[in-house]
């Protein structure tokens, strides 16, 4: 039996799953402070966690199988879009807002925020933005934040807001709604805030496209493999046919 | 099923709401006191298939796991309630207000609703109103034989009539402003209601703290700037188009696929 079919099978697996982080970062096309995610390949073999396997006298060479070994997030700032808004905040250089959720601390890089009721800034979900001093509540009148995240009211400084980093490269998990999580915060140095603009997603369009263009391609490729192993196969069996 | 099927046309709905909302403002452009509005998007849940920090081996950790991500959602549709500009219509009850604050109007269901577009009008009774004939409040009514209607900056209502040389005072506009207007609820007609999420209306004269001052013989325009628009159409029909890409490449791997067994 040839069991070539199989590694050609695992890369086409792969270029599948290439495929649903692709669509991921072209449906966040127009989501502010997302990042692209890019996944990277490796070649494995079963006995891979007993030893180093080299290609070349490997006996086992048609157990080597692709798959996806982890999934990068490209953290490369987007584009600030300037919006006039009062309470929209994009920070340049490295650094993310801390976000107060119900499932513990988060971080994002997408700074279009709002008040609630109890005039307080929040997320677009509701969910606080932290200050070094708590939750920021903003009072009556005009709001000035400084490019060191400093807030005033008025004229008075009120509160800072609280602008991490983390040792590079990123240990940051995805969590859903722009936000991210992760652990080994520490005060960001050389950022500013910029308000009355916001991070736009840092997903270039025709690179995904030419993504989109290699996958469906090999993808191809890997099934062109599998038709010959198949055809191979077909005509061994016919051996010994008259 | 492919997965990037279901991604992108979540990426699809995300735009074609992006294209409503852009088509409202566009619609809008000429709504004197219109608020334009803007789509927030979000990413969705992340499905992990292998957790970053999880063992490799002995002492190892993988460093970073594969998330795989689905797709979007919108998370609001936020108003964006910057000054619109200036139009000069010398009309005396037209009212621009310059800075904070909206017009308190009583709605025909004893409600109070909230608006930024002046043009307001005299009914038979002489009530100031707006153009759908709901009366401003606090409620003014302006003489029968009033020659001249002038509204002080600080919203002071004044009128001379006939045969009386000195001006009359006849109210004050007040106006209403709030922690959050990006919270208020629109019900169309220019018109907007308080809510839990807008904070609780404070009332106040024009032009004391926090408050803006009027302008008589103005209106406020849109703050819809049109190039703008345009520019965010172009975007969000081209990321319509590669989400629609992205489908269609996932429908050609099928197709592949499909053609393995013959």
């Amino acid at each position: 039996m040839n069991r070539g079919i199989y590694p050609a099978l695992s890369g086409g697996i792969a270029y599948e799953r290439l495929l649903s982080v692709i669509s991921n970062n072209v449906a966040n096309l127009n989501t502010s402070g997302y990042k692209i995610d890019r996944p990277i390949f490796r070649v494995d073999t079963p006995s891979s966690t007993q030893g180093a396997a080299s290609l070349g006298n490997n006996p086992h060479r048609d157990k080597f199988f692709t798959e996806i070994d982890r999934i990068f997030t490209d953290f490369g700032s987007g584009a600030i879009k300037q919006t006039g808004n009062t309470l929209d905040l994009a920070i340049e250089g490295d650094g993310f807002f801390v976000v107060s959720t119900p499932d513990g601390q988060r971080y994002t890089r997408s700074g279009a925020f709002t008040l609630n009721s109890s005039n307080t800034l929040t997320t677009m979900d509701g969910h606080m933005v932290m200050g070094e001093s708590g939750p920021i509540v903003l009072g009556e009148g005009s709001v000035v934040i400084d490019p060191e995240g400093g807030v005033s009211v008025n004229g008075t400084e009120i509160n800072r807001l609280k602008i991490v980093d983390f040792d590079k490269p990123y240990n940051l998990q995805k969590d859903n709604n722009n936000m991210f999580k992760g652990t080994g915060e520490k005060p960001a140095e050389g950022y500013s805030v910029v308000q009355g603009a916001i991070e736009l997603s840092n997903v270039n369009p025709v690179k995904e496209m030419a993504a989109m263009i290699e996958v469906l391609r090999g993808y191809e490729s890997y099934r062109k493999v599998m038709t010959t192993i198949d055809e191979t196969t077909a005509r061994a069996n016919e051996i010994g046919r008259t | 099923m492919m997965r990037a099927l279901y991604i992108s046309a979540s990426g699809m709905e995300a735009q074609q709401l992006n294209i409503d909302i852009i088509s409202n403002n566009l619609a809008n452009v000429n709504t004197s006191g219109f608020k334009k509005s803007r789509g927030d998007f979000q990413d969705l849940l992340y499905q992990t298939i292998r957790m970053a920090g999880a063992p490799s081996g002995t002492g190892t950790q993988v460093p970073a796991g594969i998330q795989i991500g689905s797709g979007v959602r919108s998370a609001a549709v936020q108003k964006i309630f910057t000054q619109g500009d200036f139009q000069n219509t010398q009309n005396s009850l037209d009212l621009a207000i310059e800075g904070e604050g909206f017009f308190q109007v009583s709605l025909p269901d004893g409600t109070t609703g909230y608006t930024r577009a002046g043009a307001f009008k005299k009914d038979n009774a002489g009530r100031m109103v707006t153009s759908d004939g709901y009366t401003v409040e606090p409620a003014i009514t302006i003489p029968a034989d009033t020659l001249n209607i002038t509204v002080s900056a600080n919203g002071i209502v004044s009128v001379l009539q006939a045969g009386n040389p000195i001006p009359t005072e006849i109210g004050t506009i007040q106006l209403t402003r709030f922690s959050n207007p990006s919270g208020l609820n629109s019900i169309g007609r220019n018109l907007f209601l308080e809510t839990a999420a807008s904070g609780e209306a404070v009332t106040g004269n024009a032009g004391e703290l926090g408050f803006g001052t009027l302008a008589q013989g103005f209106l406020e325009s849109s703050n819809v700037n049109i190039a703008e628009e345009l520019v965010n159409m172009i975007i969000g029909q081209r990321a319509y188009e590669i989400n629609s890409k992205a489908i269609q490449t996932a429908d050609d791997m099928m197709r592949t696929s499909n053609e393995l067994k013959r």
